[in-house]
């Protein structure tokens, strides 16, 4: 697999902006999608529209955009994996994005058994869990490349 | 006009070399990412809205009210940080063709939002309601969608070259 994504990244044209820039797209889907069901679980944003509704409308393009996410950034862990797993900022995204993961499932099963309606205090610290959580995955993802300014290189 | 000095002094002045010397300049790159996605997910629902694809229970105007001061929030946020990192290149991305693909895109997303205004003037005063939506009115969010796609590649395609 390392030998195949190498062969890739380098030879195809263009190949390393075009997945970095489906990675991008994925990621306003899922930010987007993610970040606007917490506010709106808040209180904060989409006030016009209905809990149940937007959540059931919402949702799927969270899900959808993870298989997207993981397609199109895999094949760079592949091709460098020792850029990626001695690297701290890294382990701070995947530890992120454990745990935006586990939130919104959380949110997703309060949301199936109808919870999300009443918006309880254990919901609203859960969208806000999941809003820094997702925040925090975005951002420490462009900052694998600037590792540097984080941690001195020894 | 693209080799004129102005942009080599631009690098030069106090802001550019506080941002490229510091933990500023990450900063920056990972702010404007992040508002970016958001710009453009929140901008997909209203652009998925009016191309008939999805939320078509509710009239445009519902969905505009809520999203559309999120999308110029976040693009606000995108304008600084990204003149930020600009000035510490400002020469090299100038010339750099992909930073000119991003600039013509952006502005033809512009032009197709002027044009997004003039035409919703002109319809019946309701189109935001219609099922399905006016054609003019599938096409300018088709075109949004693909135009700030577009921008978006250019963006990332800018670090590839230099």
């Amino acid at each position: 697999m390392t030998e195949l994504s190498i062969q890739l990244l380098s030879t195809v044209p263009g190949l390393p902006p075009v997945l970095q820039t489906v990675h991008l797209l994925g990621l306003a889907m899922l930010m987007a999608s993610a970040v606007m069901m917490d506010l709106r679980l808040l209180s904060l944003a989409g006030r016009g529209q209905q809990v149940q509704e937007m959540l059931q409308r919402l949702f799927p393009w969270v899900f959808w955009a993870l298989p997207i996410m993981l397609v199109s950034g895999l094949p760079f862990l592949l091709a460098r994996p020792q850029r990626y797993l001695n690297n701290p900022v890294f382990a701070y995204k995947a530890a992120f994005l454990c745990l935006a993961l586990i939130v919104t499932f959380l949110l997703w099963l309060g949301f199936r058994r109808g919870v999300t309606q009443q918006r309880g205090w254990p919901i609203k610290a859960l969208a806000l869990v999941s809003l820094v959580a997702w925040v925090m995955t975005a951002m420490s993802g462009r900052w694998i490349a600037y590792a540097d300014y984080l941690f001195w290189p020894g | 006009m693209l080799q004129h000095e102005f942009w080599l002094n631009l690098e030069y002045t106090w802001l550019a070399e506080q941002i490229g010397a510091t933990w500023l300049f990450p900063l920056f790159n990972s702010l404007h990412v992040l508002s970016i996605t958001l710009m453009l997910g929140s901008l997909l629902m209203l652009d998925l809205r009016l191309a008939g694809v999805a939320a078509n229970v509710y009239p445009y105007r519902t969905l505009s009210r809520d999203f559309l001061p999120w999308v110029w929030l976040a693009f606000a946020i995108a304008v600084v940080t990204g003149l930020g990192l600009f000035i510490t290149r400002a020469s090299a991305h100038v010339l750099n063709p992909a930073f000119q693909w991003k600039m013509l895109l952006m502005l033809a997303a512009g032009l197709n939002m002027l044009l997004f205004h003039l035409r919703g003037k002109r319809l019946a005063e309701h189109w935001d309601r219609s099922r399905p939506m006016p054609w003019s009115m599938r096409i300018t969010g088709m075109a949004s969608l693909l135009l700030w796609a577009g921008v978006m590649l250019g963006g990332r395609w800018m670090g590839h070259i230099i």
